[in-house]
């Protein structure tokens, strides 16, 4: 008896001993959290080919980099060079995070002031008499001309905040025998895509197919799923599909923006104005590295109803770019203008 | 400690009963409790209610390639109803709850998970009070870990459903009159059906209400997916009251989608054990041996 015991005992000890996780060390090491940071852009970041990146160069490059500066290093410094190689990937869904920063890229947003003018935005669209309702701003817009008949004006620069109360708007708009609609995203920068596919339902009246997603399956560079199309149903509470809706946007729009504008293109009551926006047509995903730091990337990437990818941007239906009020203070919002000119409240003007 | 306390007790009860006869008779008899006297032999249901604590570690490469680990808690329900035809209908309830981080920055995983198994165990060897049982399972698991601080990839969810092996070994023993019940258990996953997400996919595909994937089992064997666990326990019997200690060991490793998953905890057990007669319909109402106090 004793000896079974003794043989249950070992093999009991045996079998914990060698069936737990064995837990990963905290490692500050340069060259290890270089490789690690890399191995993960390359296995899992989903727009290295159709981006025409070469990132086994970027590995030549800081592998040299580390090599040369070995001993030299600080914290910062690796930091900062880590973000630089992210840099070359131009997407403004990449970040290093670490304890005391969070590296970024902007560029897609060109010059903002292009596009999205607050100050006109607060001063004469909105002034001091709107609603707001979620992260919406609301009022109605006197027309020049025809006063009876306002124009409804949302602002809604964040999509990570939750759409307003739409009913409401357009029961307003209704009572108020408002023409058309002009929801201005220009400026926003994202958010959830809940909210970009719920605001979209708002303009539609029959379920649509709006696009389709991919996400990678394993790590090689062409390991990816079929493409999965994305429907939207129309919303149930409310909708806005008889009259016009014109868009603005802007080069600010990425990410939730971004996809609400590929969507939304479904809507046959709907046009966009403005500049392209920023992209940003890849889901992000996150991942960490052996010395804590945190890497933000492109996991999953999104294809318009022709299935071309959405990650560079989309275009308005009418091109429009503001002066920068930067250069120009007395700049008139030309994209706003060009609504009122579509929409047939103003004449079309060749001048400010 | 409790049992070397109690065996430390027990033996100078019993140096000292020569002595001291009425304190120490009482304090055995104290201990040993009085036996329920019944005039026929009573096949009872077995059942351990308990409760584990320990270290759990966790590598989810969905969410992270670096393995978190932190405090790990278990609660279970083990029912064991020995059949008169020579098996034991044996089930297993567990919902187990985990604080996991990553030693390098703290970020938090929230590990959650159940799972149930129940099927049948033949009694194999059975003298000299060792008494070993093997079998097979069913078994339905479900585990799932949130961490806040990812975006898309925020939640990820494994479950599964198949059948697994268990062994299973029970030496009763008399230590200075007391007896005391050594069981050691190991199951381990033989095949089954198994969701999981797969490599870079977002939890939208799940959560999202308009565009949700359907859901995708893989067949799986213990070359990919291997679930091991293994317990140790005590039955220290006090008065009329059963405590439970004992050592729990298990490790999950899968590997599906190009995904790494491992867990393993180490917990200490501690809970009670008791015997339940199921006595419904004629045996309880139409029986002089029971009184059922909301019938009768």
């Amino acid at each position: 008896m004793k000896k079974y015991l003794h043989t249950s005992i070992l093999l009991l000890l045996l079998t914990t001993l060698t069936g737990c996780v064995k837990e990963t060390p905290v490692n500050k090491d340069y060259e290890a959290n270089f490789k690690a940071l890399w191995t993960i852009i390359n296995e899992r970041y989903c727009f290295l080919d159709e981006k025409e990146v070469d990132w086994d160069q970027e590995y030549r490059v800081y592998a040299k980099w580390l090599a040369d500066n070995k001993g030299k290093l600080n914290d910062l410094l690796f930091f900062n060079n880590m973000n630089a190689m992210l840099r070359q990937l131009k997407d403004g869904h990449v970040n290093l995070v670490s304890s005391f920063n969070s590296g970024r890229y902007h560029d897609w947003m060109g010059d903002p002031t292009e596009g999205n003018n607050i100050y006109i935005r607060d001063k004469y669209y909105l002034g001091q008499n709107y609603f707001s309702s979620g992260g919406m701003k609301f009022s109605l817009i006197a027309v020049e001309g025809d006063k009876e008949n306002p124009v409804g004006y949302i602002s809604y620069p964040s999509f990570s905040n939750s759409i307003g109360d739409m009913k409401f708007f357009f029961d307003l708009m209704n009572y108020a025998k408002c023409r058309a609609l002009i929801l201005d995203i220009r400026g926003n920068g994202g958010g959830l895509v809940d909210n970009a596919d719920k605001l979209v339902s708002y303009f539609i009246d029959k379920k649509q197919l709006v696009g389709y997603t991919q996400y990678k399956t394993g790590p090689g560079r062409k390991d990816f799923s079929e493409l999965t199309p994305q429907y939207i149903t129309p919303n149930e509470e409310a909708r806005w599909t008889d009259k016009p809706v014109v868009i603005l946007q802007d080069r600010g729009c990425y990410s939730a923006a971004n996809d609400f504008l590929y969507k939304v293109r479904v809507a046959t009551n709907v046009t966009r104005i403005g500049l392209p926006s920023g992209g940003g047509g890849g889901m992000p995903a996150v991942s960490e590295l052996p010395n804590g730091w945190r890497v933000r990337y492109s996991a999953v990437r999104s294809f318009d109803l022709n299935k071309v990818s959405v990650e560079q941007g989309i275009d308005p239906d009418i091109y429009q770019a503001n002066e920068s009020y930067y250069e120009q203070p007395a700049a008139k919002d030309r994209i706003m203008q060009k609504a009122m000119e579509h929409l047939g409240l103003i004449k079309p003007t060749t001048s400010n | 400690m409790m049992l070397i306390a109690i065996l430390f007790l027990a033996q100078s009860v019993a140096a000292q009963s020569e002595s001291r006869p009425s304190i120490g008779r009482k304090a055995v008899a104290y201990l040993k409790g009085t036996p329920w006297v019944y005039d026929s032999l009573l096949y009872t249901t077995h059942n351990k209610v308990l409760l584990g604590i320990g270290h759990g570690a966790l590598l989810d490469t969905y969410l992270s390639p670096i393995v978190h680990a932190g405090r790990d808690l278990q609660i279970k329900a083990l029912t064991d109803h020995a059949s008169r035809r020579g098996y034991h209908r044996y089930s297993e309830l567990e919902g187990e709850f985990g604080l996991l981080r990553n030693p390098a920055n703290y970020a938090l995983i929230y590990h959650f998970g159940v799972d149930y198994s129940t099927g049948p165990l033949w009694r194999v060897y059975d003298r000299g009070g060792l008494r070993v049982n093997v079998g097979g399972l069913y078994n339905i698991s479900g585990r799932g870990n949130l961490k806040l601080s990812n975006t898309n990839n925020v939640f990820t969810l494994k479950a599964s459903t198949g059948l697994d092996a268990m062994v299973r070994g029970t030496y009763r023993l008399s230590l200075c009159g007391y007896p005391i019940v050594m069981g050691y258990s190991a199951q381990a996953s033989l095949l089954h059906l198994t969701f999981s997400p797969e490599y870079g996919q977002s939890y939208y595909d799940y959560v999202s209400e308009e565009n949700k994937q359907g859901i995708k089992l893989y067949m799986t064997h213990p070359g990919n997916r291997f679930s091991f666990h293994q317990r140790a326990v005590v039955d220290l019997p006090i008065r009329h009251f059963t405590f439970t200690f004992g050592i729990e060991h298990r490790y999950n490793s899968e590997d599906l989608n190009r995904l790494e998953y491992r867990k393993s905890h180490l917990s200490l057990l501690l809970g009670w054990s008791f015997d339940s007669v199921r006595l419904g319909g004629g045996k309880s109402m139409r029986s002089s041996f029971v009184r059922n106090m909301y019938h009768q």
